[in-house]
């Protein structure tokens, strides 16, 4: 069986023979020569007594994927001291056109064959027996020259640069090539520019072998450089990693990647193949995987997940799995997670030790997972566990979880998250028990009240980064209850989260909320509704608020004098405060209050419980002193008005009745 | 039970009919296109900075807007309508710094490119090094964020949620006006065009 070199042996030998022969002149052609897949076509080989021309019109190596035509050698004969000859001259090539210098020499136990050309140069040399290995040297070899041939495996190569030095060893017995190959300064480009290389240093082993079927391993340690493959970047470190690849020709002429594999000491390692699906897309078997996540989450999630929209996103923890990604999607999946912790800077997400799985399979897709306290929004959620079923269709709680929330307890009887024709959708209920809203407060940082929530949310959905929700929340607080419903948000998880609600509020108890504001001292009952609140980056953009005074109150219904300042600021400057009568009481009673406000572009509309002369009636005093507020600002801005009522909580207002 | 006969039948379906097509009420929704167009302007401005001559321009149109993105403090209460919330000005400024560290000089130099949605996308990545392209792909994907984010909220804050579509198209054609020579647009066929 004729090796794969045969016809550059041939070409070879004949030089070294023609070299060596007696001193004679003769023309010799060949029209077509054949070995294998690789054909020699129009050789003429010219002896002079000091010269030798060798010119091929076609040379074509199918199996190394090399095709040259007119090429031409030319060479004079010397003498290769102490005991040999040379050939020393120039090459050319008409198509790809190239040209460089050439050296052919005998020595009494070495044959070898020298080109040079544009700083790059090849040698090969062989021992004088019959079936010698050929001893191959590459040195700065323009990658590019390979691109074609990569092209032939990786048609979405755009560009390749860099140099090869390589010292391999042939055997024809064989049909091996192996040894040592270094590359330099690397360049490669995708033409999606999604995946590329810049600046790369990879040394390591090549073993090629050119049977009918060729095959490729390269084994290399610590590269370093640049890669970027899609959402992931990495700038790769000294660090002693390795990256193995394997390349195989199969029946069809394509070249398959049956193994690809890294090892990142500092904490990453997975090995996969990669092959050509039906439809020409990616078939990727992850067969191993393992992260130790401090270490690597920074280096290999860092820009895809500042992407995602989560920079600094900090990741501790073991991850272990293996999985099948065809058609642009996970077709299963496995991943083993010890003692993650997830904490986001931004303080949305925060998630201690979760031990467990999460497997996605059509088959045997059920799942457990613990979790040893989480945060979401600053608000802590207990221990937990959770038991679900994850198939590429849907992943499905299948039993109800139950995690301790605030002092009382949240319990989410169904979850179900659905490919939706815009993204995934997750369906949940949630059922919330007596949680309280001193530890809310407290959590959030607001001022501190106590009371507790409870309710119910049914119909929860979350979908493209927001959620809408039917149900209520039912609080009891501040003596009274508060009914919260139509929650909703965008881009929770987002730039400028918004929170959407409406809210009902019945017998609140205003000695208690006057209290907490720190608003002074009001004794009566308050009812009234905030429709359509709208949050924006956690402040109120928008909201229809009617708020007044229960009738039914049972007590004596009076007002403290630095409560009536606060309501005198929130009109606008009270009208009836300024009367030096009212500085020699320290409160009022009264039989009415009522404000309105409705919110929009930054300005809250105001009204009150009816029209007064240019005004309209925030207070309405009852007995002796008869105190009246009116509001004369129909119109006050927003960021005014929080200023305003900042004053009244700090004592900043003037003080009614507080003359020197 | 009895049968309607056919004639009678038809009488009263026609008289519903009939009923049916004068009780059609029209329902005119106006997008107050021109302020948009005036305000999203303004709003471009601020981020990319107006260059003179798109500043000496002549917009044919009165200043005061329906839609007010002034940062002046306190005299609101004359405004119909605006996006005057501090979230909003903060995405604005966002958008203005990320514009000056990064965006800049990569719609200056073809990679970048403006699409009809009112994004932006990366149209020639290979024009940039590898760490570049990693942090301007962490850019683009903010800034898309952002620029989503207030299309929306200027569609709520106006009580309109179903005008986003309208706003995005108005901004997408303000931005595509107010792009510097040599910058790249997406056209109505989806080609990337040079200015």
């Amino acid at each position: 069986m004729p090796t794969a070199s045969s016809i550059p042996r041939l070409l070879f030998g004949s030089l070294i023979l023609v070299m060596t022969g007696p001193a004679l002149a003769w023309k010799l052609e060949i029209g077509k020569l054949r070995s294998g897949d690789h054909v020699a076509e129009g050789i003429t080989v010219v002896k002079d007594i000091d010269r030798v021309q060798l010119q091929v019109q076609t040379l074509d190596l199918a199996g190394l994927d090399l095709r040259q035509t007119g090429l031409r050698v030319d060479c004079s004969l010397g003498r290769q001291e102490p005991a040999g000859r040379n050939c020393r001259g120039s090459l050319r090539v008409q198509e790809p056109a190239w040209t460089g210098t050439l050296r052919v020499h005998q020595t009494t136990d070495e044959n070898s064959l020298g080109i040079e050309t544009a700083g790059a140069s090849i040698l090969l040399s062989a021992a004088r027996t019959p079936a010698g290995d050929i001893n191959i040297k590459l040195r700065s070899l323009p990658l590019a020259w390979l691109r074609p041939r990569l092209q032939t495996a990786w048609a979405e190569l755009a560009a390749l640069a860099g140099k090869l030095d390589a010292q391999l060893r042939y055997a024809p017995a064989t049909a091996r090539v192996q040894g040592e190959l270094a590359l330099h300064e690397v360049e490669f480009d995708s033409t999606d520019a999604e995946i590329a290389g810049a600046g790369l240093q990879l040394k390591g082993k090549l073993d090629l072998r050119l049977a009918s079927l060729p095959e490729l391993r390269l084994d290399f340690q610590a590269p370093r450089g640049q890669l970027l493959f899609g959402p992931i970047y990495l700038e790769l470190p000294e660090a002693a990693s390795a990256l193995g690849i394997w390349l195989r020709q199969d029946q069809a002429g394509s070249w398959q990647l049956p193994l690809i594999s890294w090892n990142d000491p500092l904490g990453l390692a997975f090995s996969a193949s990669v092959q050509r699906d039906a439809a020409d897309g990616l078939d990727i078997s992850l067969s191993e995987f393992h992260a130790e996540l401090e270490q690597s989450a920074e280096r290999y999630l860092g820009s895809a997940l500042s992407s995602a929209g989560f920079p600094g996103l900090l990741l501790a923890g073991k991850a272990d799995g293996r999985g099948r990604f065809i058609g642009g999607q996970w077709t299963s999946f496995e991943l083993e997670l010890a003692d993650l912790s997830i904490r986001d800077p931004q303080q949305r997400i925060e998630v201690e030790r979760i031990d467990g799985s999460l497997r996605m399979d059509p088959v045997s897709g059920d799942n457990a997972l613990r979790w040893r306290g989480a945060r979401l929004f600053q608000i802590p959620l207990g221990d937990g566990g959770a038991q679900w079923r994850w198939t590429p269709e849907q992943l499905l709680l299948s039993q109800p979880l139950q995690i301790a929330l605030l002092g009382g307890a949240m319990r989410i009887p169904s979850l179900v998250r659905r490919r939706g024709d815009d993204g995934a959708e997750w369906q949940v209920a949630i059922e919330l028990d007596q949680l309280d809203m001193l530890n809310l407060a407290t959590a959030l940082d607001w001022p501190k009240f106590s009371g507790s929530l409870s309710g119910s949310l049914p119909g929860l959905v979350f979908k493209q980064g927001g959620f809408s929700s039917d149900g209520d929340l039912a609080l009891s607080v501040f003596g009274g209850t508060m009914r919260v419903s139509g929650l909703g948000s965008e881009r929770t998880f987002g730039v400028a989260p918004t929170l959407g609600a409406n809210i009902q509020f019945d017998n609140l108890e205003l000695k208690q909320l006057s209290a907490v504001l720190d608003f002074g001292e009001i004794d009566g009952w308050l009812d009234g509704r905030v429709e359509s609140l709208r949050l924006l980056d956690w402040a109120p953009v928008a909201f229809n608020a009617q708020l007044r005074t229960d009738a039914a109150f049972p007590g004596k219904k009076r007002i403290s004098q630095r409560a009536v300042e606060g309501l005198s600021a929130v009109g606008g400057g009270g009208s009836a405060a300024g009367n030096p009568i009212m500085r020699m009481f320290d409160s009022f009673p009264y039989a009415e209050i009522g404000l309105s406000c409705r919110l929009a572009e930054d300005v809250c509309a105001m009204a009150g419980l009816d029209e007064a002369a240019g005004g309209y009636t925030i207070l309405r005093g009852a007995g002796i002193p008869r105190l009246t507020v009116v509001g004369h600002q129909r119109k006050v801005d927003w960021p005014v008005l929080l200023s305003r009522l900042r004053a009244v909580s700090a004592g900043q207002a003037p003080v009614i009745g507080d003359d020197p | 039970m009895r049968k309607w006969p056919l004639n009678r039948k038809t009488g009263i379906v026609g008289l519903l009919v009939g009923m049916l097509l004068t009780a059609c009420v029209t329902i005119n929704v106006y997008f107050p296109e021109a302020e948009v167009e005036e305000a999203a302007g303004q709003f471009i401005d601020r981020v990319i900075g107006s260059e003179p001559e798109a500043a000496a321009a002549p917009q044919g149109k009165p200043m005061s807007s329906r839609f007010d993105f002034s940062l002046i403090g306190t005299a609101h209460a004359a405004a119909d309508l605006s996006i005057e919330s501090p979230a909003i000005k903060a995405i604005q400024q966002r958008m203005a710094d990320r514009f000056a560290a990064t965006l800049a000089e990569h719609f200056d130099s073809g990679v970048l490119g403006l699409k009809r949605d009112g994004l932006i996308e990366i149209r020639d990545p290979g024009k940039v090094g590898l760490s570049a392209r990693a942090s301007l792909k962490q850019a683009v994907a903010d800034d898309n964020r952002d620029r989503a984010a207030v299309y929306r909220e200027i569609a709520v804050a106006n009580g309109h949620p179903e005008w986003e579509a309208e706003i995005r198209q108005t901004f997408a054609e303000q931005w595509i006006g107010k792009a510097r020579k040599g910058w790249y647009y997406e056209d109505g066929k989806g080609q990337w065009v040079q200015k």
